[in-house]
This record gives structure tokens, sequence and C-alpha cells, in this order.
């Protein structure tokens, strides 16, 4: 099964990676610990999951603009995320997406919350500049 | 979107890392937004400075730009830090939150930026022309240039404005072009018996009802002075995301309701006169017999705020166990020192800090529990960063004066 969305920052290759699944919108100032990577909003449906190495996809971000800069700081701290898909397009999580260099797709098909669950194994690819995440 | 040779090697890496990512980021951003090109900018104003809101997470950012040499292209003033850096101690902040609160500082010094440490800095430290474009990142300020001088920005993420200094271009788009700058809800408001907190309310009542691409127009009855409607700019810039008002006779692209409005569509109307405010008072905000600190500059203080206040509290001394602190710019600071107001505000046992605001500074951490305030925006951010240990009450500087100096 595939699931299309837009290229936010760009990768090469393939990405093969678990699923961290959320329906919920995210801070990363405050919803998100930068040493651990691990989601401590309480009123998250991920609250107590780490989000580092997988591919991590949500409904997109809320809260304070200085959630670009601990995307960076989990970047340093090796517990960022291997990609983010979003559906919304939230200016926080491009910039601290592109400053961290981590593979960003948004506006990815609704579909996807209903199909992909937590740990399943994805493969993401770009064709024709288009974002192509796959459930096998 | 059109990109020039060298905006194409920019994005190669061939002047960067850094580089790379900054034009990276605005590109990405101005093809969100159907940019056709970039502009070149003269000047930037960045968010993020206060350890307090930013953390190690600033810190990692920064010393990673550092080491590699960074440097800022165009004019960069800063906000607010945790703490004024001459008295903090005055201010009970903690001393390892100094230590990094003053790194941070340092650090954007070595990338070019100019320390005014103010949000508001469009009254000396980085005033920006009618009609210039620039990259304002703090959200008061945005409001402000945009609506009381006519410059033209667009509400900046921490990160974007930082982009838009390194390179000094920013995507032309949204509130940089005429065409998106009219208003399309008119707010009539019979202001006759308003103080200068019930702008703030004002604000916080329209910021919440309406949504980021509204631009309002406000209609008074009387008109007000400009801080009043600094108050307004702020508070709408709080509990909405609004990034521009117009003030029909009052500020400059709006001499009437015609100009303000332009041709776009009137979409909604609000009638509201001070029986509205006691409500939005009632639903956000605390009621406090008795605080423990009385916070005046949210926005920083102008001048002629602390000469008001000063006027107010000639001959009085404030209680005991009351903390009356006004936060304002390092430059305004040295201008009130030179005037007969400060003997009196000092007199009276008023504090005035520079670099910092009670939004900003770690005030949960130094035993602060009721606050009452003039300043809108300040009630809404304080309780959320406290935790909800502190109480928040929005009252005007006559009314507390009154009830705690004598």
């Amino acid at each position: 099964m595939k699931f299309y969305g837009k290229i936010i920052n760009s990768w090469q290759g393939e990405i093969v990676g678990k699923a961290l699944v959320s329906k919920k919108r995210i801070s990363f100032l405050g919803d998100v610990d930068p040493f651990t990577g691990k989601i401590r909003a309480q009123d998250s449906d991920i609250y107590g999951e780490e989000i580092s190495d997988k591919i991590l996809i949500f409904r997109g971000g809320r809260g304070s603009t200085v959630g670009a800069m601990v995307i960076y700081s989990l970047k340093k701290n090796k517990k960022a995320p291997l990609a983010i898909i979003t559906q919304e397009t939230d200016p926080v999580i491009v910039s601290g997406a592109i400053f961290s260099n981590i593979p960003t797709v948004s506006e990815i098909d609704e579909e996807v919350f209903m199909r992909v669950k937590t740990n399943d194994v994805l493969k993401m690819y770009i064709v024709d500049e288009r974002a192509i995440i796959e459930l096998r | 979107m059109y990109l020039t040779r060298e905006e194409e090697r920019m994005i190669d890496g061939e002047y960067g890392e850094w580089v790379a990512k900054a034009i990276r980021l605005l590109v990405k951003l101005g093809e969100l937004n159907n940019a056709e090109r970039l502009v070149e900018i003269k000047r930037a104003h960045l968010s993020g400075v206060s350890y307090k809101t930013v953390g190690d997470a600033a810190l990692d950012l920064l010393r990673d730009m550092v080491s590699d040499g960074v440097k800022l292209k165009i004019y960069t003033t800063i906000n607010p830090a945790g703490m004024d850096l001459l008295n903090w101690d005055e201010m009970d902040i903690p001393p390892d939150f100094a230590e990094k609160q003053k790194e941070l500082i340092r650090l954007y010094i070595k990338l070019g930026a100019k320390p005014a440490l103010t949000c508001a800095p469009y009254i000396f430290e980085n005033k920006p022309d009618f009609g210039e474009r620039v990259a304002f990142a703090e959200s008061s300020a945005v409001v402000y240039v945009n609506s009381l001088i006519g410059a033209r920005t667009n509400r900046h993420g921490s990160l974007d404005a930082l982009s838009s200094a390194i390179i000094g271009k920013v995507p032309l788009m949204g509130l940089l072009l005429k065409e998106n700058r009219y208003g399309n809800v008119f707010v009539d408001v019979n202001n006759e018996k308003f103080s200068e907190s019930d702008f703030g309310l004002l604000g916080i009542l329209v910021g919440n009802e309406l949504s980021p691409s509204d631009i309002p127009i406000f209609r008074f009855k009387r008109k007000p002075s400009n801080w009043r409607l600094r108050l307004l700019g702020a508070a709408l810039a709080a509990s909405g995301a609004i990034a521009m008002f117009h003030a029909v006779g009052i500020t400059p692209e709006a001499k009437t309701l015609e100009v303000a409005q332009g041709d776009r569509e009137l979409e909604d109307k609000f009638v509201i006169d001070i029986s509205d405010l006691k409500t939005v008072a009632d639903t956000y905000f605390s009621k406090i017999d008795s605080p423990d600190a009385v916070f005046i500059g949210c926005p920083h203080a102008s001048l002629d705020e602390i000469r008001e206040i000063g006027m107010l509290l000639r001959g009085k001394k404030i209680r005991d166990g009351v903390r009356f602190w006004i936060f304002t710019s390092r430059y305004i600071l040295e201008q009130v020192k030179n005037e007969p107001i400060y003997n009196i505000l000092e007199n009276a046992g008023v504090k005035i800090f520079a670099d910092t605001c009670m939004v900003v500074a770690p005030i949960e951490e130094i035993g602060i529990r009721k606050v009452w305030t003039n300043g809108s925006k300040a009630a809404w951010y304080i309780p959320k960063f406290a935790g909800r240990k502190i109480q928040v009450e929005v009252k005007p500087i006559s009314e507390i004066i009154s009830m705690i100096a004598e």
C-alpha cells in the first residue's frame, strides 16, 4: 500500500524504518523531552513513546515557535526521528527539520492514520518530486 | 520560485552549510506561500533569547553556528533576555540561570546581533521606515511595525527570522505585498470610558475571534495614545495570530475606512464597548485582592508610560511586601534616569529593570504568586509559563496605584 505526500525536506535514496503514529498535534517545546526523545505530554496518544529513529507520523504542530530549536537539540542529542511525516504544514516543524537535516513530508494522505500502525515497517522514497510512503 | 544564480549557489552549499540551510528554509516557506522570488532586506529582529523560553535548544544551535563562523548579513536586534544583565541579582535570578543566559547573549553577539534586548526595538534601536520590508519575529513588534509604522513584515518564527538575517533576504509574500494588507473585519469601539488596560482586553477579545489571515479595522470614538495602541496590538498577537491592524484616521494605511479596506470584502463586524471587556477579564484572568507583585512594561514601557506612572506616584510610597517593577529597554531606562521622574519612582519604591520582562524572566522561581499588571499579553502568558502557579489580574495603573500606594 502506498501513500503520497509533499516533500518538505528532501533526502537521497530509500529510508526504511518503524512507524510511530499519533493522530494529534505536537509542540516539540514541552511535549517532547529533548534529552531522551520521549513524548512527555500526558494528553498525547503516544505518551511515553520514544520518537528516536522512528518515522514519526502526526497531525501537525502546535504551540511555541521555539519547537524548531528543540528539533535541532534532538538531532544533536541523537534522539531525533528518522523522518517526519505530517498532514498539516507547520512552519515551526518545517524550519526545525530543514535546520536539522531531517527528511520531512507533509500533506500526507489522511488514510495513513487508518492504515499505518505504530511499529509497522515503512519505506520512503521520491518519484517525480512526490514523496511516496510504502507499507509492506 | 525564481532564483538568481547566486541564490542557487547558496542552496548548493557554496557559501557554507548554514547559508544553505537558511536559504533552503526561506525558499521552502516561499514556495508554500506562492512567493515568486526572494527580496533583499536591511534589518531583522529575532526572538528566542530568554534562556527560560529557549533553553539548551538555542544554546546547542547557536554554539554550532558560532563555531562554524556564521555571521549575520544585516543589522539585527534581539528580544529581551531572562534577566537584567546588570542587576539580575536584584531580581533574585538563580546564578546558574544567569550563567546560561549570559552565554546565550554572548553567542548572539558573536553572530553579529546587536543586544538591544527589547521587544520594542522600533522605538529606537531598530526602527524601520514606512513601506520598508523587514523580517521581525517578536509578535508584538510585528503588529507594531506593520500597523503603526506601515513597515512590512510577515509574522516570522525564531528560525526563519534568523535565516533571513543570515542571508539578508526574505520571500516576497504575505504582508510584504500591498494587496495583502487590506482589512477585512470592522471593529467599532466606543472607548470613551476605556482605561489603558482595557485596550489589552480588547486585543484579547478580538484576537480570539479572528483567524491568522484576518486584518481588523478598528474605529475608535476617541483617539487613543500610541502606547495604548501598543497594549492592544500585543494582546491581538497573543490570543490570536494577528500580524496587523488598522485604526481609522490613526494608523498610516488607514486614512479612511475605505482606504484601509481597499478592494477586500468586509467579512464581519463587531460593536464593542466597555461592558464586553468585563467578560474577557472574567473568562481569562484571575481576581486578586492583594498582589505580591505589580509588573508594568508588556510591551516594554515607553517614556510616556513611565512618565504617567511617575505623575501618579508623586509623593507616595508603595506598600511593603509588593514588588513594583517596570520593564523597559536599556535605552529608555537611561533616558528616564535623566528626568526628575526617576527620583519620584525610586522614592516610591519602584524598580526599573532593562533587558528583560515579566513574561520571559523566570518569575515563578523567585516566589511570586499573585500579579497585577496593565498588560494583557503578560496576563495571557505568565500563568501558562508558570504551570498555573501564578495568578494574574489586569488592572489600569491608576487603580493599582490607588490601592497599593499612599
